[in-house]
């Protein structure tokens, strides 16, 4: 049954509609701009293409590094080893978080050592990473998931931790194990702060990635960063930035995507 | 029939805080299928009697028995102030919850909790999620989950403190209601002297803390009269006045 629509509310969604195509077009527009102000002073030579590179220079890089064979093999390099850390980090943190959730002596015990873990910069340890584990790529997967496993750790123990005691009470009343505390309640009681910590961490894994990168690698964007700095091409600087800003927002969407996708059943 | 029995039941806390003696020499018993009230002032011990007879806790000191009278279970269920729903579960989802827990979904006791469903109006919100369902209607959900398991005894702590007051009355005539009809035997705690008044057989008044029992009274209500008109009856001016007293 479709509830009637009274005319007032018609123009209320018009309004609504008109808001949200205003927006979209504001936001495109800065992106046309941009672009096109940076073209354009490129071309009238007030800034020196030489440290500042252009839009179409990043195109030609892009087709270079394409004929090269090259291009999807850095993008590759770089999007591989920050998929297998944020999964490791992700996973391994949450199970990480369980057993101390489970275990409230180990939780008391390690406490401690995670927060000083967690206020470490994790880039000084960078020089230990490269000697303990070799240089390549476990490396910078290494550094990619000290990035994100500590955060990981805390802020799931902390959502298990904030389980109603009451429904913790009510299980227990209903003679439940352990075991089914955890799975019946507790986890999909924290499905929500999962998915928050996916957004934070499909951030994060980047950091980490091209951190790793920049401290040894032979490939990848970050490789492809440092290497353009240090022959001063900073047409290839700009061009691998982009392309990185470019993954990170398509990783971020899908991470965003499957929020949604959660949220809608949760809400239905 | 007497179907619980505390015999002189201690109980201290421990915490490093220091020991808190919550209940102190509690003895009564529960007959089969009363409806048995607890009231007395707040933090005086009422949660942690519920406590001891869920088998949550051990007593310090005394005993406790359940006389199993219904031979297929002595399971005591438990309803708190919240319902404690699961929001990522649906209702049918929530009621099936502790069928789960004791690996007892079996196509019979689906059946027995469907029918509860059906027989108190919330069969058609079956695959609702609990924020769609009114507090009145959640807090029924709440108690068929319990019914599910065929409890001997059946608990209730503050059950009905979380709701509204025109809503309480009416979801106390409601569980009032299936209690009798499911011939469960209850214990409510409530600091509502009116609300044990209207649903009880028995009243136990508790001291401040240390618990102990101060007074027990017998309700000669009419037994089928319901919640609600027992409220203005004259019996009730009087007990509430003698409940009173003993509370002061
Ligand atoms: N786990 C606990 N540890 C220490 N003290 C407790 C604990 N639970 C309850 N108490 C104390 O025991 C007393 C009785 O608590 P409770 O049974 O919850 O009271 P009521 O339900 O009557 O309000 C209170 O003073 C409370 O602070
Ligand atoms: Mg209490």
């Amino acid at each position: 049954m479709k509830p009637k629509i009274s005319n007032d509310y018609k123009i209320y969604l018009k309004k609504q509609k008109i808001h949200k195509g205003l927006i979209l077009t504001a936001q495109i527009g800065i992106l046309v701009v941009f672009i096109g102000l940076w073209e354009l002073l490129a071309w009238l030579e007030i800034i020196d293409t030489f440290i500042m590179s252009s839009p179409s220079r990043i195109i030609k890089t892009i087709g270079e590094l394409y004929r090269g064979g090259n291009l999807f093999y850095h993008i590759f390099t770089t999007l591989y080893e920050a998929i297998i850390g944020f999964l490791i980090a992700t996973l391994g943190g949450t199970l990480i978080a369980i057993i101390l959730w489970w275990n409230d002596t180990l939780r008391r015990i390690l406490d401690p050592y995670i927060v000083v873990l967690n206020s470490l910069p994790k880039i000084a340890l960078g020089p230990i990473i490269i000697i303990w584990v070799g240089v390549g790529t476990s490396s910078i997967v290494t550094m990619d998931i000290l990035i994100m496993i500590v955060i990981t750790i805390i802020s799931m123990l902390n959502a298990f931790r904030q389980t109603s005691e009451s429904k913790i009470m009510l299980l227990k009343s209903m003679n439940a194990t352990k075991f089914q505390i955890l799975y019946k309640l507790i986890l999909p009681n924290s499905l929500s702060e999962f998915i928050s910590l996916l957004k934070i961490n499909v951030g994060l894994t980047w950091v980490g990635t091209i951190m790793g990168e920049y401290l040894v690698s032979k490939a990848g964007l970050g490789y492809l960063i440092i290497y353009g700095s240090q022959i001063f091409n900073l047409d290839l600087v700009m061009t691998s930035t982009i392309i990185l800003c470019i993954l990170a927002a398509l990783m971020y969407f899908i991470v965003a995507f499957i929020e949604k996708k959660v949220n809608n059943k949760l809400n239905s | 029939m007497k179907i619980l029995k505390l015999d002189n039941v201690d109980l201290t806390y421990f915490s490093t805080n220091g020991e808190t003696e919550a209940l102190k020499n509690i003895t009564f018993t529960v007959d089969s299928g009363d409806f048995v009230s607890i009231v007395g002032p707040s933090g005086c011990g009422k949660t942690t009697i519920l406590s001891l007879i869920s088998g949550l806790m051990k007593p310090t000191k005394g005993k406790i028995s359940i006389n199993n009278l219904k031979n297929d279970s002595s399971f005591v269920g438990y309803m708190f102030q919240k319902d404690n729903l699961f929001e990522w579960r649906t209702i049918l989802g929530n009621v099936y919850l502790g069928l789960e827990l004791q690996k007892r979904k079996t196509k019979e006791n689906i059946e027995y909790v469907n029918n509860l469903l059906k027989k108190y109006n919330l069969w058609e919100f079956r695959n609702k999620y609990p924020k769609q369902l009114s507090g009145g209607m959640r807090q029924r959900v709440a108690l068929i989950r319990t019914l599910a398991l065929k409890p001997s005894i059946l608990l209730l702590d503050e059950a009905f403190s979380a709701l509204d007051y025109q809503t309480r009355l009416n979801v106390c005539d409601d569980v009032y209601k299936i209690i009798k009809q499911e011939k469960v035997t209850a214990i409510l705690v409530t600091h509502d002297i009116s609300e044990a008044i209207s649903l009880s057989d028995k009243i136990i008044i508790l001291s401040k803390r240390p618990a102990t029992i101060k007074k027990e009274i017998n309700l000669t209500f009419d037994k089928s009269q319901s919640p609600l008109n027992r409220r203005g009856s004259n019996e009730a001016k009087k007990v509430f006045d003698e409940i009173w007293r003993e509370l002061q």
